[in-house]
């Protein structure tokens, strides 16, 4: 009796979850294919055209970045993004990375003009994750929460952005930096507690932070990073909670659609090397596996001085493959990156083979090293595979 | 076992189809009644339990407040201040359709990012994508499950218009969920921003589930404060299934007496079996056949009986339960949760309970008779006159034996408290009364023998009646108790309707009852008080306030200075109780209340109030038969003060003397005029619609007293009919020493129905008796009430009319075939 009852009720509870999924990856509303057989959908297909993109705000051409509203909610734009990754050591020496994001999405152009405090438009998801190098273990947990009553948002002055108790907190009503990042997910034994400094300025990607990533007019996204920010604090991994200093990176990005229809993802490379250059590059990849022509990067010097990189000043070559046992995805996990004119050659392999997401949206996202011609330490994202 | 005997034992049922049919239909009657009554109860849990999951979910604890709810911002507190993540918000209320069929309908809103690890049914088909962003995205969208959108006769994109607090709304079914259990009938679920809306409670909760450990739940619930207080989530299903359980141990034990009734008739027809083959038996065993073959022979039959007539049974009670569950849920959502619906759900346990009733007890009611016959010495069992001296000698020892049980059970009735020991000595009283049925037949055969003299057919009726005492007296007893049981249930029914009648009449003071989807306030009940025909108006509030032992029913009255609360105060007496109820800190409380708390007068209840607590002292204790839960009852003032709630579920209206009451409505209508959905009822209604449900709730009673009947029924039939086709060489005896044919008919006919006569008389004293215990122990124990006793002539009669209109009904045939006997060929017979 109660068994028969226990299945019919998990099933009930998985069409629920099913239901949320697809409500909440209407990121682009690209084709999604059945959630039944597909639910984990790539970020990338996720951030296609759509049929009713025109009716969101779009990203049109540069603009003026204005701070710190900018460092809050875009709420009109589809999709937006505060993407924290880093490299943490304890200090018995052992190694650790982090990725905390809150991503928030707009079901709905406008707003209604709706009486409970609990109707909103906005739902946000959160991707935290957090990777032993040494024991080779990555954890990653998923939240979703809608963007009403207080339970995820993004406001300014001082800039808080968070989904339950995950949470990004300017310590100064003015300044983004510095800030407090704080994120556990008990079941999973992992968690942070960061204060963060910023070590270099903003800088903006593209043209003046609008960064073109298709042919189609629209498709493109506000973006500004923080390329070395300094952190120092707490981490939690399984019993152990190491006191833990780093360098970390965050990433801003809003937009209504962003990828063409024939592209298929993108590898983004964020790097931060020993003699102190950050270097971060994506390429677009085609559906035909061809390097989009609007792949693009930026080089930041030491004082912080950025040169905006285009397609054709990078190189990157995938070196070895890693398949993920769970769902036979094939990811590169180890790449040459070269940029010929800054004499960079670089080798940039996996710290762990396995940092896949085990999210809704499946990527890989994880801790690399870099050797070559410079080292450093950084992070890498892979959608599309 | 020797092959050959056992095919000598199968040729002789083979012989007598008639007998052999009806003894497997007996045994098919019984396990029918034991396994259709089991899988109904059973069902209608399973339905209880599935509904109230469907709304609690796997919540292990809730977060409450008072009848305001729980202000939505703790939920945002929780979440972000303390990282609880397994907490969901619930609002809920209920709703009419508003299109024709005014189904009502429960309005759940949740949270769809909660509601992860809540397992509440809450699914989707196809096209989810828009389905979920118009849940998110517009005040009226709805979902609904498969079940319950056939009944509404609605699919996804149709639009409904639900009556909301008296308020019409359309909402639009965004999609049809797929519920194949149908968990969520009777509900439609919103995105909580939606119900917010529609229900128009905005800023509250009416509950946030959680599902904790109780170490976490006692940690939080310290820290939580402002009001608020955790209860376990199964409190509240728990009481429901609670109560209901005393209402389905009353159906268990109808259920057991015709278990009782049918065991008698097993008993009956393998005991007949063993007399009929007496003289088989003594040749077999002057012939050298040993005794435990003869044995072996009689269980052997009496199993094959057993497994047709279980097999069969089994068929008919599963046939049986889909009628009567449907009758249980009637009852079950009239008295204690109004949203049980459900199938029938297949219980292992009740096709074993009916294996056990129908195999082991036609194993073990054979047991005693085929002993019987296999020990008897080959002489003597070829001697019928042996075998009935045995009878008699045996019926007078029943007899001890049956007073002993009466008083036994007597006993273990007057030292218990428990409902099971109240069954188990109602029980003892019914088997100790069917032990003296034989010995009361010798009785009246000794007190009518003297009558017959001069009167040869009268005598043959008498004597041959008692004579057959070896192949009647079972059957007499089991009609006995068959027949008590129809009578001691329809006057406990008859009983208790006069009991709910005159309580309706004292506690339906007010001429009319003023009622609303939302609540009523004190400005309207003061526009209806002013009214000039008005001498004075009540003001009643209910809530039911959830506590860590399920909700308890509040019901807050509010009367003019002088006017005393119309319930019937049972004890202490009213003017003390009154007294004390007026004295403030203290409260009435319902027979069933008392009961189930072990509440007495003077005695202190501590109801939660916020956080914390109150107590207060019980003034008295009350009659009321519309809850089985029980109800508080506290002045007005009281419950304001306490729970701060100025809400009105209903305005009593007392009219004037001599007022013209069809004026009065109209006036009061147009008093309450713009008040959305507001009703005036006739205390006259009222009290008509409370005794339907009343009747509606004994239904299945009703059914299961006419069952147990009709098992005895078949029993006597069985038994008489027997007993009469076996004596057809006697009857051709008759026939030869010059009996005319209707006189044989009129001699068989008279045997049966006198014997019918006695079990129908012998049921009577044993009925009331039977009615008694009900009334003032089983319903005293289950339920809290205390009734008054309400004895009329009419079941009575009938009781006694059905058992000798089922002696008739058995002669009939062997009465043909006698009437029709070639007397020389019957004679020549064996």
């Amino acid at each position: 009796m109660r068994n028969r009852l226990d299945a019919g009720l998990l099933g009930l509870a998985g069409l629920l979850l099913a239901a949320i999924v697809i409500g909440v990856l209407r990121f682009g509303g690209a084709p999604a294919g059945d959630p039944s057989t597909d639910g984990a959908q790539s970020l990338a297909a996720a951030m296609g055209p759509s049929a009713n993109a025109d009716a969101f705000a779009r990203v049109t051409g540069p603009r003026p970045l204005d701070f710190p509203a900018d460092h809050g909610a875009h709420p009109d734009h589809r999709t937006e993004w505060w993407y924290f990754t880093g490299n943490l050591t304890s200090a018995a020496g052992r190694d650790y990375g982090f990725q905390l994001t809150l991503f928030r999405t707009a079901l709905a152009p406008e707003a209604g003009d709706r009486p409970s405090d609990w109707a909103t438009r906005q739902v946000w998801m959160g991707h935290f994750a957090v990777t032993d190098i040494a024991a080779g273990d990555h954890r990653a947990v998923e939240r979703y929460q809608r963007g009403g009553l207080g339970l995820a948002g993004a406001t300014t002055r001082p800039v808080r952005v968070w989904l339950d108790d995950w949470q990004i907190q300017s310590d100064g009503p003015e300044a983004l930096f510095p800030l407090r990042v704080t994120a556990s997910a008990p079941s999973r034994g992992i968690g942070i507690d960061l204060a963060i400094k910023a070590q270099k300025p903003r800088v903006l990607q593209g043209d003046r932070g609008y960064s073109r990533k298709g042919e189609a007019p629209g498709n493109a996204s506000r973006y500004y990073s923080y390329t070395r920010l300094a952190a120092d604090g707490e981490l939690r991994f399984g019993d152990q909670t190491p006191a833990v200093t780093g360098s970390a990176w965050l990433d801003r990005e809003w937009s209504t659609s962003a990828l063409d229809a024939d592209q298929a993802g993108w590898d983004w490379f964020a790097l931060q090397l020993d003699d102190g250059r950050d270097l971060m590059v994506y390429r677009l990849r085609r559906q035909d596996g061809s390097t989009d022509r609007h792949s693009a990067g930026i080089l930041v010097g030491r004082g912080g001085e950025a040169r905006v990189l285009s397609a054709e000043d990078f190189t990157l070559s995938a070196q070895r493959e890693w398949q993920n046992p769970r769902t036979g995805s094939r990811y590169p996990v180890a790449w040459r990156l070269q940029l010929p004119d800054e004499g960079i050659d670089l080798q940039v392999n996996a710290r762990v083979d396995d940092q896949a997401m085990p999210t809704t949206v499946r990527y890989w996202e994880g801790s690399v090293a870099v050797t070559g011609s410079a080292s450093g330490v950084g992070y890498l994202e892979m959608t599309g595979y | 076992m020797n092959r050959l005997i056992a095919r000598i034992g199968r040729a002789d049922l083979a012989r007598h189809p008639l007998q052999t049919g009806l003894a497997m239909l007996g045994v098919a009657i019984a396990v029918a009644v034991v396994v259709a009554v089991d899988l109904a109860n059973h069902s209608a849990r399973e339905a209880m339990r599935v509904s109230l999951e469907s709304v609690t979910g796997s919540a292990t604890h809730q977060i409450v407040g008072g009848p305001a709810g729980v202000d939505e911002r703790l939920y945002t507190r929780l979440r972000t201040d303390r990282g609880l993540r397994r907490a969901a918000p619930v609002i809920q209320g209920g709703v009419v359709r508003a299109d024709g069929s005014g189904r009502a309908l429960t309005l759940l809103g949740v949270d769809a990012f909660a509601e992860g690890p809540f397992q509440r049914p809450l699914g989707q088909t196809n096209n989810l994508g828009d389905a979920f962003n118009d849940l998110m995205l517009r005040d009226d969208a709805v979902v609904v499950g498969a079940g319950e959108a056939e009944r509404l006769g609605v699919s996804a994109g149709d639009r409904m218009d639900l009556l909301i607090g008296g308020e019409r709304h359309t909402v639009t079914v965004v999609a049809v969920a797929d519920d194949p259990e149908d968990q969520s009938r009777g509900l439609i679920l919103a995105d909580i921003a939606a119900a917010q809306t529609l229900l128009d409670q905005h800023g509250r909760l009416d509950r946030i589930d959680l599902m904790v450990d109780d170490a976490r739940a006692e940690a939080l619930a310290e820290t939580l404060g402002e009001g608020v207080r955790i209860v376990p989530a199964a409190a509240s299903a728990q009481s429901v299934l609670q109560m209901s359980r005393a209402f389905q141990i009353n159906l268990t034990a109808l259920s057991l007496l015709a278990v009782v009734v049918g065991a008698f008739l097993v008993f009956n027809t393998l005991s007949f079996l063993g007399v009929r083959r007496r003289a088989s038996i003594g040749i077999l065993r002057a012939m050298g056949v040993q005794r435990r073959e003869i044995l072996a022979q009689m269980i052997g039959d009496a199993l094959l009986i057993g497994v047709v007539g279980t097999l069969a049974g089994l068929a008919l009670g599963y046939a049986l339960a889909h009628g009567l569950v449907g009758l249980v849920l009637q009852t079950v959502n009239d008295v204690y949760f109004a949203r049980a619906a459900g199938d029938l759900v297949a219980s292992p346990w009740s096709l074993a309970a009916g294996l056990l009733v129908g195999l082991a007890g036609s194993v073990v009611a054979a047991a005693a008779p085929a002993r019987d016959a296999a020990a008897t010495p080959p002489r003597a069992a070829l001697s019928r006159a042996d075998l009935e001296q045995r009878a008699r000698r045996l019926a007078g020892r029943a007899g001890w034996v049956g007073a002993s049980a009466l008083a036994a059970g007597a006993v273990v009735i007057a030292l218990s408290t428990g409902l099971v020991p109240a069954f188990v000595g109602l029980f003892a009283v019914i088997l100790g009364a069917a032990f003296i049925a034989p010995a009361i037949i010798l009785a009246v055969g000794a007190l009518l023998r003297p009558l017959m003299r001069g009167r040869p057919v009268g005598g043959l009726i008498v004597e041959g009646a008692v004579a057959s005492l070896s192949r009647t007296g079972v059957a007499v007893a089991a009609l006995s108790v068959a027949v008590a049981a129809v009578i001691g249930v329809a006057v406990m029914i008859a009983s208790f309707r006069a009991s709910v009648v005159d309580w309706l009449e004292g506690s339906l003071a007010a001429d009319f009852y003023v009622s609303a989807p939302a609540d009523l306030s004190d400005a309207q009940a003061d526009r209806l008080a002013a009214l000039e025909s008005v001498r004075f108006v009540s003001r009643s509030q209910w809530y039911d306030l959830p506590t860590d032992d399920g909700p308890v029913t509040l019901w807050a009255l509010g009367l003019p200075d002088g006017r005393e609360p119309a319930v019937d105060i049972r004890r202490p007496d009213r003017a003390d109780a009154l007294a004390a109820y007026r004295a403030g800190g203290a409260v009435l409380i319902s027979e069933p209340f008392a009961a189930r708390r072990d509440l007495a007068p003077g005695d202190t209840l501590a109801l939660p109030v916020g956080d914390s607590r109150r107590a207060l002292t019980v003034a008295g204790v009350y009659r009321d038969y519309a809850s089985p839960t029980g109800a508080v009852l506290m002045p007005r003032d009281l419950y304001r003060e306490l729970y701060a709630d100025a809400g009105l579920a209903g305005i009593g209206v007392h009219a004037r003397d001599g007022v013209d009451r069809e004026a009065l409505i109209g006036r009061l209508e147009s008093a309450l005029a713009g008040v959305p959905g507001a009703r005036v009822t006739d205390n006259a209604a009222v009290f008509e619609q409370s005794l339907r449900i009343f009747d509606r709730t004994f239904a299945i009673t009703e059914v299961l007293r006419w069952l147990a009947g009709l098992v005895a029924f078949v029993g006597v039939i069985s038994a008489l009919m027997a007993l009469q086709l076996d004596r057809l060489r006697e009857f051709a005896v008759l026939r030869a020493v010059g009996l005319g044919r209707a006189g044989l008919a009129g001699l068989v006919s008279g045997q049966s129905a006198l014997l019918g006569l006695i079990a129908g008389l012998w049921a009577v004293p044993l009925g009331v008796a039977l009615a008694a215990l009900l009334v003032f122990v089983i319903n005293r124990r289950a339920y809290g009430w205390t009734m008054g006793f309400e004895l009329q002539a009419g079941p009575l009669v009938e009781g006694v009319a059905l058992a000798v209109i089922a002696a008739l009904l058995a002669t009939l045939y062997p009465a043909w075939r006698a009437t029709r006997l070639r007397i020389a060929a019957a004679l020549k017979g064996e």
